[in-house]
């Protein structure tokens, strides 16, 4: 009986014990759970993060291979790829891909990972100008030359907020800094000094960048001023062409950069600072150029068809009733040979309300003897010119667009194609300027010349800036090179302000140039 | 009623003897689980200390993609630029967020640089914190600047250490970060107590 009342009590010790065992098994395994879906999270955020990546790098690359890059959108749905166990999703300048700006690209991509019946995603953005394979505000496929201690060249961005952006300065051939006093960007070095802006008047050239105070510098040129100015401009881009090579005096594949006393190619920022310090043989001098550094790349070569203009020219009658009134009754277009176009200048100089509107095609070379501001403040003229362009000494010319829109700040100022064949002989103008039609803008100087431009400077052949001249430019300028010992660029004791405006360069419709990249999500 | 009283006392004899013999099982028990208790608390450690890591990481990772590696904006300050005692792992970098979390600035389609972000390692507390100064956007040139206020993204942190790529370059163009974390719950014989995480961001910004 005894015996028959004690059974069960080992059992009970058993399932005691079983019990904690298994709490403890249960308690383990939840913890692995735990860390194994934090793992497992972690590696689907990562996923979500690279397949959003892919997106945007698919959406580059349609993008940039689209026959007008300018005008290439996706559906508002966007498109969209299973990928790697998720799937990735792009957009350009659809659905949810806004925030970039009128005239900027945006591109956004979403990365979808499933992972126990949620969603893991990531979320990129970039901003970009299409039409253009890179932002380089001056850039010349041969030699850009400074020259003259009065040269004042200022490459700023359009547009300041925080002090930054600074524009780039590149060529194919040669950037040439010809005399120790040359001045790129140098902020008030030895002072304030100011420069006249046609919107906002003379102006502190710090103001230019940002700054509300004139940096304070160190005369060591390893030593950056305070606050620290290198940072905020831009890059000196020596430049290789995808196909073919530019011969330079440095003997170099990319372009070649140099200064006084040093005629091997330059390879950095600092060097180049201090190699014009000492040819000003002042231990005390300034180092009078400033730039962030100096970067290689592979470009396109870029050009522009006249064939383009010429039919948008002969399409463009909004200014019949100007040319009537200078004396063209039977014109309606806006193809002018060059004896029209100065009967058309002449009546724009007496009648001061009226301006020209659109692109202007002049089939021959174009010399200006008087000040002509062409069309207003928002004609958004084109002025093309098949050969040559000069304005003489002291003569000014202003082309400015309306910069509030989109399509102002995308229209091309001034295009200088030159003759299809040039003339053999070559007319010495300016100071010792050979001009044959081979495209070439030509600014003769004189303290009184001014160049008010908004957009887009280009020229088959170069442009040469005399000494005494001002430049005030938002845009950007591309200058060619037709075989000639032309350079590309030169500037002499003149004032270049110049604000770049990247969709200034949208105009040369190939390509995609990247400006920004956000995480969203 | 006979039998009950020589009964009587058995079942308490019974219980205690129960009791000891289920003390020695549980004893028993305990002894073959308290390798793979002290073993699980430790792999519970080297996942929350690689947890932390790896949320470190994250903390900084979107920040280090959205900056740049322009000249000025991003800036590794090594011992002689003042990184050293109470500081490891220094780092100064720009951020186009206001006030370094609020919406991503633009300017023309290119980021408008907003404020400058702070990473370092205290050595006194092995903590990685990081600062905001929306007063610049130009990290400063000595180590270090103003660090307060911070906040802390790393605990435990034994070593932290930011490089350029590659090294020694003019123009670099990654950012490499290194984080050696201590687990909690201490050193154990044979077994792993730090965890290192090295991770190369490359920025996207120019």
């Amino acid at each position: 009986m005894a015996r028959r009342r004690e059974r069960g009590l080992a059992l009970i010790v058993v399932l005691a014990v079983l019990t904690i065992i298994t709490t403890i098994c249960f308690a383990l395994v939840g913890l692995m759970n735990t860390d194994m879906l934090h793992a497992s999270i972690q590696h689907a955020v990562a996923r979500s993060y690279f397949l959003a990546e892919s997106g945007l790098e698919v959406a580059r690359t349609q993008l940039t291979a689209a026959v007008d890059p300018r005008t290439f959108t996706t559906p508002a749905r966007g498109v969209t790829t299973a990928y790697g166990g998720g799937h990735y999703t792009y957009w350009v300048d659809a659905g949810p891909a806004a925030g970039c700006g009128p005239g900027f690209k945006t591109l956004e991509a979403l990365g979808e990972v499933p992972l126990l019946g949620r969603v893991i995603s990531s979320r990129v953005r970039e901003c970009g100008i299409a039409g253009t394979p890179h932002a380089i505000a001056l850039f010349g496929v041969s030699r850009v030359e400074f020259r003259g201690a009065g040269s004042r060249i200022y490459l700023a961005p359009y547009g300041v907020g925080s002090p930054g952006n600074g524009a780039s300065l590149g060529s194919f051939g040669e950037i040439r800094f010809a005399d120790a006093d040359v001045r790129l960007n140098a902020l008030s070095e030895g002072g304030v000094e100011t420069v006249s802006l046609r919107d906002v008047g003379r102006v502190p050239d710090y103001g230019l960048f940002g700054f509300a105070e004139r940096p304070d510098y160190n005369p060591d040129p390893a030593v950056d001023a305070t606050p620290w100015v290198l940072s905020i401009f831009g890059e000196i881009v020596k430049a290789r062409p995808q196909l073919g090579e530019i011969a330079n005096p440095c003997g170099t594949s990319y372009a070649c950069l140099t200064a006084p006393y040093h005629t091997n190619d330059i390879e950095d920022a600092v060097t180049l600072r201090s190699t014009v310090q000492r040819a000003t043989g002042s231990a005390g001098g300034l180092p009078h150029v400033y730039l962030q550094r100096i970067r290689k790349v592979e470009l396109p070569l870029l050009s522009l068809n006249p064939a383009a203009f010429v039919t948008r020219a002969g399409g463009n009658d909004a200014n019949a009733s100007i040319n009537r009134a200078a004396g063209l009754p039977r014109k309606t277009n806006s193809i002018y040979t060059p004896l029209e176009f100065y009967e058309v200048v002449g009546y724009l100089g007496t009648h001061n309300a009226e301006r020209l509107r659109g692109t202007i095609y002049v089939t021959g070379t174009v010399q200006l003897v008087q000040d002509l501001d062409i069309g207003g403040s928002d004609g958004d003229v084109t002025l093309a010119v098949a050969g040559d362009l000069l304005i003489t000494e002291d003569a000014r010319l202003t082309d400015r667009h309306d910069l509030s829109t989109a399509v102002g700040r995308q229209t091309p100022a001034i295009l200088v194609f030159g003759f299809g064949v040039p003339t053999a002989r070559s007319t010495i103008v300016c100071h010792g300027q050979a001009v044959n039609g081979s495209g070439r803008l030509v600014l003769c100087g004189g303290l009184r010349q001014e160049l008010t431009v908004d957009g887009l400077i280009y020229t088959a052949d170069g442009m040469a800036i005399g000494p005494g001249a001002s430049v005030d430019q938002i845009g950007a300028m591309y200058h060619g090179n037709r075989g000639t010992p032309n350079p590309s660029f030169i500037s002499e004791n003149a004032i270049v302000v110049l604000r770049f405006d990247p969709l200034a360069l949208t105009v040369f419709g190939r390509g995609l140039s990247i400006l920004s990249w956000q995480q969203l999500k | 009623m006979r039998p009950r009283r020589v009964d009587a006392g058995y079942a308490i004899v019974d219980v205690v003897m129960g009791l000891v013999l289920f003390g020695l099982v549980i004893v028993a028990i305990y002894q073959i689980f308290i390798p793979a208790l002290a073993f699980s608390l430790h792999i519970n450690g080297r996942l929350a200390a690689q947890q932390d890591v790896r949320l470190a990481v994250d903390r900084v990772a979107r920040q280090l993609h959205e900056t740049t590696l322009d000249f000025g904006r991003l800036r590794v300050y090594s011992t002689d630029a003042g990184c050293v005692g109470a500081y490891e792992g220094c780092i100064g970098f720009v951020t186009a967020h206001s006030a370094c979390s609020g919406p991503f600035t633009l300017l023309n389609g290119a980021p408008d640089w907003q404020a400058t972000i702070y990473i370092w390692r205290d050595t006194a507390t092995d903590e990685l914190r990081t600062r905001c100064n929306p007063a610049t956007a130009f990290p400063a040139t000595q180590w270090p600047p103003i660090l307060a206020p911070y906040a802390v993204i790393g605990r435990q942190v034994v070593a932290a250490s930011f490089t350029l790529l590659p090294e020694g370059s003019p123009q670099p163009t990654a950012i490499e970060m290194a984080l050696e974390e201590q687990i909690a719950t201490g050193p154990r014989k044979g077994l792993q107590s730090t965890f290192f995480n090295q991770t190369v961001f490359v920025p996207e910004n120019r």
